[in-house]
């Protein structure tokens, strides 16, 4: 058995008296691609903000790698993540923003180059050397990718992506889900996402978990059934 | 790193602000209104001994007896306008980035706040000038040592309340100014006095009281790091105030197949109230009748300045609110025009809306002017004729705007949306309607003026849909690409 990348226990969020999210246990290997699922307001991103730190819970605790998040921040720095826009620092240009968070995790100026390059067919010739156009004055399927590029830059050991494949076009789409696998099988990054497209889910996860209400009503291996069982969950007709 | 968050990201921030860089006419308004009040602190700072000992009394005993009010208004003005941080600290929060690193460099950063910054341009030369000459060096350097200490923690007390307290109080600061105005007035003289010996003890070196202020200040840092250590996370950085908590109207759907004014006018008094930025051009009126009973009602008056006054309040709400009734956020604009509705009812929906508020606030003045017979007709033409002439003319000019603007920002020191006619318009209503009463006045007299005023004004109120539909609807669709083009800019 894997080692235990992330480890979820006794989890509980509410907002205004209601809860948005309840797990009993969770825990996700190490080197896993993990799939989350669920319609609006079931709790995928406030779990992931929960995983993050970036909330407090109620109740529970989680752990990366052994640990706790709300204890210590040694966690952070083998953790990439993108969840949305205010992750972006919207005044800078995106090469200044890919060499500050260089510098937040140490890489050379070449390694910065040398990863950015690698993601030229994601970027698509549209994010790097645009004459000083800043983050904020890129489109919103650009912006999706500077900020997934950002998460990414550093090779972390842990990614977590909330609707990742959001505002892109099918071509990134596609880009994308490769880049996921590569990072998964070339530097065993555990990877963490949401996504409103089964299809997309289905195609790079390990394993799937359905949030319904906040709280885990599936948790599957993918395979090629799963997308008959996820459809289920939703109600609506094979495509 | 740490350089890069901590001093050339809040330059850069600054400088490439997106209301500020759309277009060099903002940098020129603010850099003229900052030096404009360097300049002003330091004129005073120099001339505060003729400024303050101008019936004989000794400046520094009176300066410090106004100490505790300079404290109190810098206090107020400090929780209404200044940012909980200084920084936007979301995107931070992912990087292996201590959490203790960026609360010390927030408290850090309150040290350069502009109002702690410009309290010096009038402490230093006061100090000098003033205190230096007449006391000497010991007791110069005890006031530019200690009044900044103490509008250090001024400074942080605000701060701290603003992290306590946790709801946008912009708006409550009005009723909250006026009483905390009255408690004073009742207390004034043992404040004064309190104060002037707050002042004196600080002049004659009184160690133990400067122990005690510096040992103060420790505590108010300690006490705002502690709550910044217990409240930093993402759903504090996201805290919304009361206003966002409701929903924000964004009004598409259901009421456009009724095409009805009234309508329209519900939505718009919607939007009115339940946007922060909206709901915030209402703040002038609370100071109207306090502007009536203190400056006008009982007072010996020139009554074209109170007039002005008067304009000014009345006509505040369609200056802020009125000009930019098209550039409020872009989805609105975009599914208005792709529907088939009738502009000319939603523009006078506006109209309506600018008249209903003006109205609410006129009754209870018109009582009072009654009460103490101070004009009542006069004011009230005066109120047709704002409510005839200047709210369509500043719709008019609304239709000139092309920046969208952002419906839950602030207010306050926040430029987007604004243009040149954002600048001029305000001065140009304001001051153009008394120019033109004291004209009709020198050459009729006030009764006829009165009636002149009176018939201008309830003539635009009975024909505003006419000149809606004739004027400022053409105007508005001929511009209306470049118009609808500038709304959906986000970053402008």
């Amino acid at each position: 058995m894997n080692k235990q990348m992330i480890k979820i226990e006794k989890l509980k969020k509410s907002f205004n008296g209601k809860t948005a999210l309840e797990i009993d246990s969770l825990n996700i290997e190490d080197g896993e691609i993990f799939g989350l699922v669920g319609n609006n307001g079931a709790g995928k991103t406030t779990l992931f903000r929960l995983i993050l730190d970036l909330i407090s819970p109620d109740q529970g605790v989680v752990k990366i790698d052994s640990i706790l998040v709300s204890k210590s921040e040694l966690w952070k720095s083998f953790t990439g993540s993108y969840l949305d826009e205010s992750f972006l620092i919207d005044y800078l240009t995106p090469e200044e923003f890919f060499y500050f968070i260089g510098k937040i995790y140490s890489l050379s100026r070449e390694e910065i180059s040398s990863k950015l390059t690698s993601l030229a067919t994601f970027f698509s010739g549209e994010i790097l050397n645009k004459n000083r156009k800043f983050i904020r004055e890129f489109s919103s399927g650009n912006r999706q990718k500077i900020g997934i590029a950002s998460a990414i830059l550093s090779n972390p050991r842990l990614l977590i992506l909330d609707e990742p494949f959001n505002h892109l076009d099918p071509t990134s789409q596609s880009v994308l889900k490769d880049i996921i696998r590569n990072l998964n099988r070339d530097f065993k990054t555990t990877i963490l996402l949401s996504s409103h497209n089964l299809n997309h889910v289905c195609e790079v996860c390990h394993r799937i978990v359905v949030l319904q209400n906040g709280q885990i009503v599936k948790d599957c291996k993918s395979d090629n059934q799963t997308f008959a069982i996820l459809n289920s969950y939703f109600n609506a007709p094979l495509s | 790193m740490l350089s890069d968050i901590f001093l050339i990201h809040p330059i850069k921030s600054f400088i490439r602000n997106k209301r500020l860089t759309r277009n060099i006419l903002s940098y020129i308004v603010f850099t003229f209104t900052l030096i404009y009040f360097i300049v002003i602190l330091f004129f005073i700072g120099n001339n505060l001994e003729e400024l303050l000992g101008s019936e004989g009394e000794d400046p520094i005993m009176k300066f410090n007896s106004l100490i505790f009010f300079y404290l109190l208004i810098d206090l107020i003005i400090r929780v209404v306008i200044n940012n909980r941080n200084g920084l936007n600290l979301v995107p931070y929060l992912r990087f292996p980035i201590k959490r203790s690193v960026i609360i010390n460099y927030i408290l850090v950063r309150n040290l350069f706040n502009l109002l702690n910054l410009i309290s010096l341009f009038f402490i230093i030369p006061f100090s000098w000038k003033i205190i230096y000459f007449k006391y000497g060096l010991i007791e110069a350097l005890n006031y530019q040592i200690f009044l900044p200490i103490l509008i250090l923690i001024n400074c942080y007390i605000a701060s701290t309340l603003k992290l306590i307290i946790r709801k946008d109080i912009v708006f409550f600061s009005i009723p909250i100014i006026i009483l905390i105005s009255i408690a004073i007035k009742s207390v004034r003289q043992t404040i004064l006095n309190i104060s002037g010996l707050l002042g004196e003890q600080i002049l004659n070196s009184n160690y133990f009281l400067m122990i005690t202020l510096v040992t103060f200040l420790v505590v108010i840092i300690l006490i705002l790091r502690y709550l910044y250590s217990k409240s930093f996370y993402l759903e504090d950085a996201f805290r919304k105030s009361y206003i966002e908590k409701s929903s924000q109207t964004h009004f598409l759907s259901g009421h456009y197949n009724k095409s009805l004014t009234f309508s329209y006018f519900i939505l718009e008094l919607k939007l009115l109230i339940r946007n922060r930025r909206t709901l915030q051009t209402l703040i002038i009126y609370p100071f109207l009748p306090v502007v009536i009973i203190m400056g006008i009602i009982d007072g010996k008056h020139n009554i074209f300045l109170e007039l002005m006054f008067f304009i000014l309040i009345l006509g505040f709400f369609p200056v802020l609110y009125g000009q930019n009734i098209f550039n409020w956020e872009s989805a609105f604009f975009d599914g208005k025009m792709a529907r088939e509705s009738n502009f000319t009812d939603y523009l006078c929906s506006k109209f309506y809306l600018m008249g209903f508020i003006s109205l609410i606030v006129f009754l209870p003045t018109i009582v009072l002017f009654i009460k103490h017979n101070e004009y009542p007709l006069l004011y009230s033409s005066v109120f047709l004729f704002v409510n005839g002439f200047i709210n369509l003319f500043v719709i008019l000019a609304g239709a000139f705007n092309k920046g969208r603007i952002n419906l839950n920002e602030h207010y306050f020191l926040n430029y987007q949306g604004f243009s040149t006619i954002q600048l001029i318009l305000p001065v140009f209503i304001l001051i153009f309607p008394v120019i033109l009463l004291k004209i009709l006045e020198s050459i009729v007299g006030l009764q006829a003026m009165i009636i002149i005023c009176s018939l201008a004004g309830s003539f635009m109120i009975i024909f505003h849909k006419f000149f809606i539909r004739e004027f400022i609807e053409p105007l508005f669709m001929k511009r209306k690409y470049i118009n609808l083009d500038g709304f959906r800019k986000l970053y402008e």
